[in-house]
């Protein structure tokens, strides 16, 4: 899938939830500054993919390497301080905290005197959480709490974003936002794993894909050869154009 | 008038210092701790070994207690058992918790001694000074007590308020699994919490020791009038909890002046205080909201995401599969052990001589209220802590029957089971759409209210000596009395397994596995648990009636709420789901003391209590219990030696999608 040394390498992962096996034997090599969309049917294993790779889930067999750095049985707050920041699915916020105290929390790995600038530098990226700075989190709308969610991954310079359904649930308008927010960190040479919804937009975003089916990687590859595959795997052989 | 208000405010903000302490733990951990006041005891007793048998002065012998010998114990068994429970079924967690606050005084007694200690110096000197205020008098050790309430109340809400380490443990309150993605360690944060809430505990106990004095049973009836509070404050509302153990302190001593003194109604109306308050608050939320479900409000949804398939059903996972394979046909190769535990354990009244045999029949009477858990938890999946007071009623009303109005002792038996059937029902009619730490709850209230208002009622107390009742002339001797109880025991173990195997049984594992999942299948909750509730209440009343005639006396205090927790406690680390637990729990519960008594020191007579303790604690690691995890070892060796002749597919290889695993919870 790439040449040089992988930024996150992920080799024969398999996780189970008790009794279910929820990833069967996936490899994924992701280089540094390249953004790769993981896409599949619902139930495919694509958060539980991002949950073992940032350490929330244990992987019952396979290794996972971060810049070199076997992570496979590290937890999940160390795999956070070394760069790789998981933005869960479903609003990756503290409800009962304020606005600043949730990006307190995040910068709570910096040094004292660079807090107070990388809480305000959260707060400039959107404007509309620096007015609601003193409001619970779980007070905000679900658009708001998503830019909350992406503020707070940003105040640490993060290098590797594992962004799980950011747009889950959100406006055209608010999807825009959130994509604009993932691309700002991009150009910024940020590494993206994304995990969304809108296959197109995640096609158009990223460079290379994964599509994952039954637990099981089904297809890797660049994203401008995607799309056939994708008719193939979410809806069956039946409907792929003839090759 | 104000010096009652005054000991009002110093046993309220005892109470506010525990229920802080309980309520603490409660939202940063998720576990209710029933071991606040055994940990109270443990340290108190700690501090009176330093302070009055050692001759250290005050301040060293509080410090070490309270912020050395605390902090240490909270850590211990933080590392020890409670980082195990954050995802343990509620069951489990409140065994284990319960299996520390059996085990712990226990520990005390050895390491301290057993000697009755009735009042115990606090931390004002001695004699205990006394201050005119208002006209009244107020003593150190009271104003102390409100001191401490306030320092505490002010230097949690400065630390929780203000620092970072309170925003990470407010953080970790919303959601432990974004905490340790924000690159926070969630251990450290729950050490810290365990050692300082342990550290309340130590403190309401030195606190306490002065007008409560020092025993484990003293100290944790009081800790458990703070649970109270903590009921009322909905189990998360820190000013809520403390607000209210100060009021419910003060009323208690207020309303005190106006009940006769050295009266036994006295007692029991201040001892129900705290018990009533917990009931009222209890019945307006379950009036205001139909339900309460404590499930809910723990952890944030991506805590709940993460959580292993079935870890809520640990308990009753293996067990299910069991229900559906024995359906299948009469007999099935899992129902060999009890069958054979129960023709071994024929044979003993044979064997053994008068004092053994004695002490054989008391447990399988025993057996016969351990039956009633299987019952109403391994079957119905609700936590009733209520089985000995049910079993005390069983029992005071056989004696009053058999010896009072002269009947038949085995008729009277029944006839108090029956009587007692009804209160099951109502109380299953009651708690049937709460979560299970709710029943928990309700279940010791009443169960609490029995005790402080029914068996202490001289009609059925007697001074302590309790009630006789007879065994009829052709039961007289241990040996055909044994045998009778053993044939009850049958009996009704045949019920429960007709239970389980039954429509209604197979409803129940669907209701335990997943409540929504069955109701989705149009599974009716209320029909099956209100059948379990009468059908356990009848045999935990009956085998109290048993008990009471193996005992010829039905004494109340024997069937105390915390002696019914105790016998839970060794039910469950024994194997809840299992009728040959049952069998092997009641006997172990009578014949190990008795060998520890016959054969060992004096000094080590409290072993065996530390031994039930103990086992119900390693259920936070093997949460199915030693007969069923040992019954699956020999059951998986049988099966291996099968499959060397018949090899077959490993159903477990087999990928599975989530969401078809997800629909089986």
């Amino acid at each position: 899938m790439m040449s040089g040394e992988p930024l996150l390498s992920i080799r024969d992962l398999c996780v189970r939830y008790g009794p279910a096996l929820a990833l069967d034997g996936i490899s994924l090599d992701v280089a540094e500054g390249d953004a790769v969309a993981v896409l599949g049917p619902n139930g495919a294993g694509k958060s539980t993919l991002a949950r073992a790779a940032s350490r929330l889930v244990p992987a019952t067999n396979g290794t996972i390497h971060f810049d070199g750095e076997d992570i496979t049985r590290l937890p999940a707050h160390q795999v956070r301080r070394k760069g790789l920041i998981y933005l869960p699915e479903g609003r990756g916020i503290f409800p009962g905290l304020t606005v600043t105290e949730n990006l307190r929390i995040a910068s709570s790995m910096l040094p004292r005197n660079r807090r107070k600038a990388a809480i305000e530098q959260g707060l400039e990226i959107f404007p509309s959480l620096a007015a609601r700075r003193g409001m619970k989190a779980g007070m905000l709308s679900g658009g708001e709490q998503q830019m909350l969610s992406l503020s707070r991954g940003l105040v640490l310079s993060p290098r590797l974003i594992i962004a799980d359904e950011m747009s889950l649930g959100l406006a055209p308008k608010l999807v825009d936002l959130v994509f604009e927010s993932l691309r700002r960190f991009k150009t910024a040479g940020v590494t993206i794993v994304l995990i969304e919804q809108f296959i197109h937009r995640a096609l158009g975003f990223a460079d290379e894909a994964i599509i994952l089916s039954r637990g099981r990687s089904s297809w890797q590859g660049p994203t401008k050869n995607a799309e056939d595959e994708i008719l193939t795997h979410y809806l069956g052989e039946e409907t792929a154009p003839a090759r | 008038m104000l010096g009652y208000i005054f000991a009002g405010i110093a046993l309220g903000s005892i109470y506010a210092i525990a229920a802080s302490g309980i309520v603490i733990t409660y939202i940063s951990s998720g576990v209710l701790n029933f071991a606040f006041g055994s940990m109270a005891y443990f340290l108190a007793r700690l501090f009176y070994f330093l302070n009055t048998e050692s001759g250290w002065s005050t301040v060293p012998a509080v410090i070490v207690t309270v912020l050395g010998a605390a902090p240490a114990l909270g850590a211990a068994l933080y590392l020890a058992l409670f980082r195990h429970l954050r995802l343990a079924s509620p069951l489990i967690r409140i065994v284990s918790t319960i299996g520390v606050s059996v085990a712990l005084p226990q520990v005390a007694l050895l390491l301290f001694g057993n000697e009755t200690i009735n009042s115990a110096p606090g931390l004002s000197p001695q004699p205990v000074p006394g201050y005119h205020i208002l006209g009244a008098t107020a003593s150190l050790d009271q104003i102390i007590a409100f001191g401490c309430v306030v320092l505490v109340v002010v230097a949690s809400t400065i630390v929780l308020r203000l620092t970072d380490v309170g925003l990470r443990v407010r953080a970790m309150v919303d959601t432990e699994a974004l905490t340790s993605l924000s690159g926070i360690n969630p251990a450290v944060i729950s050490i810290g919490v365990w050692m300082v809430t342990t550290a309340l505990a130590g403190l309401a106990g030195i606190l306490a020791a002065p007008s409560n004095g020092l025993t484990p049973e003293g100290m944790t009836a009081l800790m458990a009038a703070a649970f109270a509070a903590v009921v009322a404050a909905r189990l998360r509302n820190l000013p809520a909890a403390v607000g209210i153990a100060m009021g419910m302190g003060i009323l208690t001593d207020f309303i005190q002046q106006y009940l006769p003194p050295n009266s036994s109604l006295t007692g029991a109306i201040l001892v129900s205080i705290p018990i009533l308050v917990m009931g009222a608050f209890l019945v307006v939320y379950i009036g205001f909201s139909g339900q309460t479900n404590e499930a809910a409000s723990t952890g944030g949804a991506l805590d709940r995401a993460i959580r292993p398939l079935g870890s809520d059903e640990s308990s009753t996972a293996s067990a299910d599969k069991t229900v559906v394979n024995s359906r299948s046909s009469g007999w099935s190769p899992s129902m060999l052990g009890p069958v054979v535990v129960i023709a071994l354990i024929a044979l003993m009244p044979l064997l053994l001589q008068a004092y053994w045999l004695t002490l054989l029949t008391s447990g399988l009477a025993i057996a016969l209220v351990f039956l009633s858990y299987t019952m109403v938890i391994g079957e119905g999946g609700m936590i009733w802590l209520c089985q000995a007071a049910f079993a005390g009623i069983g029992a005071v009303t056989t004696a009053q029957l058999a010896t009072n109005a002269e009947l038949n002792p085995i008729v009277a038996a029944f006839a108090g089971a029956l009587i007692a059937t009804p209160i099951g029902l109502i109380i299953g009619l009651l708690t049937i759409r709460l979560g299970n730490l709710f029943v928990a709850l309700v279940t010791l209230t009443f169960g609490l209210l029995a005790d402080s208002l029914i068996f202490t009622r001289d009609q059925f107390f007697q001074q302590g000596i309790g009630v006789p009742a007879y065994r009829p002339d052709f039961l007289t001797g241990d040996l055909p009395f044994s045998y009778f109880v053993l044939a009850i025991f049958v009996v009704l173990a045949l019920i429960v397994v007709n239970v389980r195997r039954s429509t209604t049984g197979l409803a129940l594992a669907a209701v335990r596995y997943s409540e929504p999942g069955a109701r989705t299948l149009g599974l009716s909750v209320l029909g099956p648990k209100l059948l379990i509730s009468g059908v356990s209440t009848f045999i935990a009343a009956l085998g109290g009636g048993f008990l009471a005639l193996a005992a010829e006396v039905a004494v109340p205090t024997a069937y105390s709420t915390f002696t019914g927790i105790v016998w839970m406690a060794v039910l469950v680390t024994i194997g809840v789901r299992s009728i040959a637990a049952a069998i092997l729990a009641g006997i172990a519960y009578t014949l190990l003391p008795g060998v520890f008594h016959t054969y060992l020191p004096l000094s080590l007579g409290t072993v065996p209590t530390l031994l039930f303790g103990l086992g119900a604690i390693l259920l936070a690691v093997h949460p199915e219990g030693a007969v069923a995890r040992n019954g699956r070892r020999l059951q998986g060796l049988f099966g291996k030696i099968g499959n060397r002749r018949t090899p077959a597919a490993d159903p477990a290889t087999t990928p599975t999608e989530l969401p078809e695993a997800s629909t089986t919870r």
